[in-house]
């Protein structure tokens, strides 16, 4: 009897640990919700001069947001770099529902015209990615909101009186679900697109 | 493997003395932009060289910038001269060192080339040809 006893013990134990196990892997497989940022409501304008009601005019759709200033000539440009190779691997993966944003930290010299151009040089497929600009208030509550934190430096001219000056800035990534909940965040500079690729195929 | 091949270059006896500069490219920009110029510096010689200016015809300002990373965020500082040590090879690359290029007075497109001087104390002056691209 006390044979069986031992035997059915271990076999209770055994099941009980395949379905910790399991229950464990299938949590970990989850992107847990970091920030909600399905009630908030900032009006932005794109590289065309439209207006975008963030997030609500992409509800429904996964969004990959990056956030940048077109006077950065090292690390947003490789970020940048980075969403196209991401764009151009979802494109041969045929997954179609995910929505490309670029913010910028610098409202008052990225204007419209000069995100749209900032995109054109670089040959951007602007079919499902939206370069974003606004107001300095609006701008910053969503960085806020993002935990994107930035601060300009000192100011100079050029000679022929060009203002320049450059920001240090978070170097940032986010993926966004279809209910507006950020899932997930990437160093912009260093981000790789299978894995951005493998935590949107978690979130479908 | 790739230390190996480095080290018989360095060693080659026709390169001894010499600066030699691979790799240049120039990220894309518009008009009134910054962007960025990359490369590979490689001293041949047994004596350190120092790089202490750049100038471009296509730009107002060509600077030596350095990115780095401090709390989570990333900076950059201008630089006022970059060592190149003897016998080696110094990266400009995205993340560390760079050259920017500010107000950009004609379109920087992909597949262009353009001319680019660096000054070295001992080299002299070393004209580059960058390609244009991400």
């Amino acid at each position: 009897m006390k044979k069986n006893d031992f035997i059915d013990g271990m076999k209770n134990f055994a099941l009980c640990f395949i379905l910790a196990t399991a229950l464990l892997i299938n949590g970990c497989r989850k992107l847990p919700v970091l920030i909600d940022v399905s009630g908030k409501q900032e009006v932005f304008l794109n590289q065309d001069s439209s207006k975008v009601l963030f997030p609500s005019d992409f509800r429904g759709k996964i969004i990959v947001m990056s956030f940048i200033y077109t006077n950065c000539p090292d690390i947003c440009p490789l970020t940048t770099n980075n969403m196209q190779h991401l764009q151009d691997s979802l494109r041969l993966e045929k997954i179609g529902d995910v929505e490309l944003l670029s913010l910028t930290f610098d409202p008052n010299r990225d204007t419209p015209e000069v995100l749209r151009e900032y995109a054109d040089v670089r040959g951007i497929d602007l079919s499902n990615w939206n370069f974003l600009t606004g107001t300095r208030a609006g701008t910053d509550t969503i960085l806020n909101e993002m935990d994107v934190r930035y601060f300009p430096g000192d100011s100079s001219r050029t000679p022929s009186g060009k203002l320049t000056y450059y920001i240090t800035h978070t170097d940032k990534v986010i993926l966004i679900d279809k209910n507006g909940r950020v899932r997930k965040s990437y160093r912009g500079s260093t981000l790789v697109a299978k894995d951005v690729i493998k935590d949107i195929k978690k979130l479908e | 493997m790739i230390w190996l091949l480095i080290t018989i270059l360095l060693n080659s006896p026709e390169k001894a003395g010499k600066i030699e500069v691979e790799s240049p490219y120039i990220r894309p920009a518009d008009v009134g932009m910054t962007s960025a110029l990359y490369f590979q510096v490689i001293n041949h010689s047994d004596e350190n060289d120092t790089l202490y200016d750049v100038h471009a015809n296509f730009c107002e300002i060509a600077q030596i910038h350095e990115s780095f990373m401090k709390d989570g965020m990333m900076g950059m500082r201008q630089v006022k001269y970059v060592v190149v040590p003897a016998r080696s090879v110094l990266m400009f690359k995205p993340g560390g060192y760079h050259v920017m290029l500010i107000n950009v007075n004609r379109k920087l497109a992909k597949g262009n080339n353009e001319s680019v001087e660096l000054l070295f104390k001992r080299s002299g002056k070393y004209v580059l040809n960058a390609k244009v691209h991400d």
